[in-house]
């Protein structure tokens, strides 16, 4: 069934409306997100920007499965993508050579398929075609493992965006042939026939020197992924890992990916949904709630479990008070794990119960403290 | 009732659970748990409907069909006790799912097992949102807790790997 994909230019106003529709059905219908720029009416996403944009999809026979656009910076100065990535520190890349991909929507029914990969090819010859070298992402968490195996990496702070939640900046040296292969992305072969100066990746290695690592197992490699965490992880310090085997643990971490947050950092934000969870790694994260701290979180401490299992919204913001590492657990994953390696699913689950468990008795008797100091109170003024 | 017990699980799954349990009825005004018991088993209530009662007769909460009791003593192993009497308050209908039943059905149903892993999980999950938000709505500013993750023995009485 997948062998009709067929990649497009969207130019046509029929082909470009049907983009439109695509990223409403999953943005709005789907993700129940409300972006400014969503008509209703027509049930298009659609905003200036697509006017100046490359727009490429997918197509399966005639359905369109997927979706991306790509802007060449010089013809949109005045993109928000401009202060986003904070291009004005980066004075030495000429701004011809510089893009931004966005509105990246996939249908569900090719999530985790070769799409996505293949769509990101297609802008890549796109972008290279054109002369660009560097080009811009922006994605949620979940998805930084994917965008890492195609050879973009991390390059600032997570930032917390309006429309998306908590999302993870990246940046691909579209000419770092080295790195490209390095992390055997597919885009080193389609390097080949451009220009590729090597000055490039050495300047990115350089100016951004504490994001040269990748941080999932795919792009690391098991072992050498394996090794990071296992330096860190002791079982006995992870509630949610105890009574696994040594190979039981790395199959759950090589899972993850490790994201870093910096210091003052929303990692998640009351009222999104939350379809991941989190694991602390280092550092102190706090729990605040309508302005008041509710919790501090720890090594081994797990956060955004409570929306995860309950496919409801987040209901604090959870925010990074040093810099941390933190491993997520997206919903497919424990899928996944439930179908593969049930044992170990169970005894996660029966993990996370003891740990839900704890917690709510010390809340339960918050709750009863809290009652309590009011019938007091309700005392005194009687 | 989209927030009961076992709900996320297949019709197949949610049999392969109770037909393992053993079926016990309570006449109005039987203990389905007491304060303080060991209590080892979840309980799954098929009809009818309980109070959670506090030691001076305050009703908690009122469960019924669905609802899952004594999930937190079952959790806590060795260490459990129930920490609130469950009255039935209509005849009530439960199944038992012992710590032999759950383990035989690790066994020889793992994936069932860990759906209803993951089912229990929800519903605490669910009840912690719940109490969170009732605690951030009273004011009170601090949650405290251990800054260190619990330790405890396994429901099964091992210990876990070091």
């Amino acid at each position: 069934m997948r062998t009709r994909l067929r990649v497009g230019s969207a130019t046509t106003r029929e082909e470009k409306e049907a983009v439109y529709r695509l990223r409403y059905r999953v943005v709005v219908d789907e993700m129940k997100k409300h972006p400014d720029y969503a008509d209703n009416t027509s049930k298009m996403l659609t905003d200036p920007l697509d006017r100046v944009a490359t727009v490429l999809y997918l197509a399966d026979g005639n359905e369109l499965v997927a979706a991306v656009r790509n802007i060449w910076a010089p013809r949109a100065p005045e993109a928000r993508q401009v202060q986003f990535y904070e291009l004005d520190k980066l004075p030495e890349v000429p701004r011809e050579a510089i893009s931004f991909t966005s509105r990246l929507i996939v249908a569900p029914q090719y999530r985790g398929t070769k799409a996505l990969g293949v769509l990101l090819a297609a802008v890549y010859g796109e972008a290279r075609a054109k002369g660009i070298w560097l080009d811009f992402i922006n994605c949620a968490p979940p998805l930084v493992s994917l965008y890492e195996v195609m050879g973009y990496r991390r390059f600032m702070a997570n930032v917390l965006d309006t429309d998306v939640g908590l999302s993870v900046p990246m940046v691909l040296v579209g000419d770092d042939v080295e790195y490209l292969t390095r992390v055997h992305s597919p885009l080193a072969r389609m390097a080949a026939p451009f220009k590729n100066d090597p000055a490039h990746g050495a300047w990115f290695a350089k100016r951004f020197a504490e994001h040269a690592q990748p941080s999932c197992a795919r792009v690391m490699g098991t072992d050498e992924f394996l090794r990071y965490l296992t330096e860190r992880v002791h079982v006995d310090d992870y509630p949610l890992l105890r009574g696994l085997a040594e190979p039981e643990v790395k199959e759950v971490l090589h899972s993850g990916t490790v994201v870093r947050v910096q210091k003052g950092n929303l990692v998640i934000r009351a009222g999104d949904p939350g379809n991941d969870m989190y694991m602390v790694m280092s550092g102190v994260l706090e729990v605040r709630a309508r302005g008041h701290v509710i919790e501090t979180l720890g090594k081994g401490q797990m956060f955004g479990e409570m929306s995860f299992l309950s496919r409801r919204p987040r209901t604090a913001d959870v925010a990074a008070v040093t810099d941390a590492e933190v491993l997520l657990l997206t919903r497919e994953f424990l899928e996944r794990l439930t179908r593969g390696a049930p044992a170990v699913a169970s005894r996660l689950l029966m993990n996370l119960s003891m740990y839900l468990v704890d917690r709510l008795q010390n809340t339960t008797r918050s709750l009863v403290d809290a009652m309590g100091r009011e019938s007091q109170a309700a005392a005194v003024t009687n | 009732m989209t927030n009961t017990f076992l709900h996320s699980l297949t019709v197949d799954e949610r049999a392969e659970c109770l037909e393992r349990g053993s079926l016990r009825a309570r006449a109005v005004g039987e203990m389905l748990v007491q304060a303080g018991a060991r209590f080892s088993s979840l309980s799954v209530i098929l009809s009818g409907s309980a109070e959670v009662r506090r030691s001076d007769g305050l009703v908690l909460a009122t469960l019924g069909a669905g609802d899952v009791v004594g999930e937190i003593s079952f959790l806590q192993g060795a260490d459990g006790r129930a920490t609130a009497d469950v009255v039935a308050n209509t005849p009530v209908d439960v199944v038992d799912l012992s710590e032999a039943a759950i383990d035989g059905l690790l066994l020889d149903r793992p994936q069932t097992a860990a759906r209803l892993y993951k089912s229990l999980a929800q519903v605490l999950a669910r009840r912690l949102q719940a109490t969170s938000q009732r605690v951030v709505a009273s004011g009170s500013t601090a949650t405290p807790r251990s800054s260190l993750a619990p330790k405890r023995p396994w429901p099964n009485g091992s210990r876990a790997p070091s």
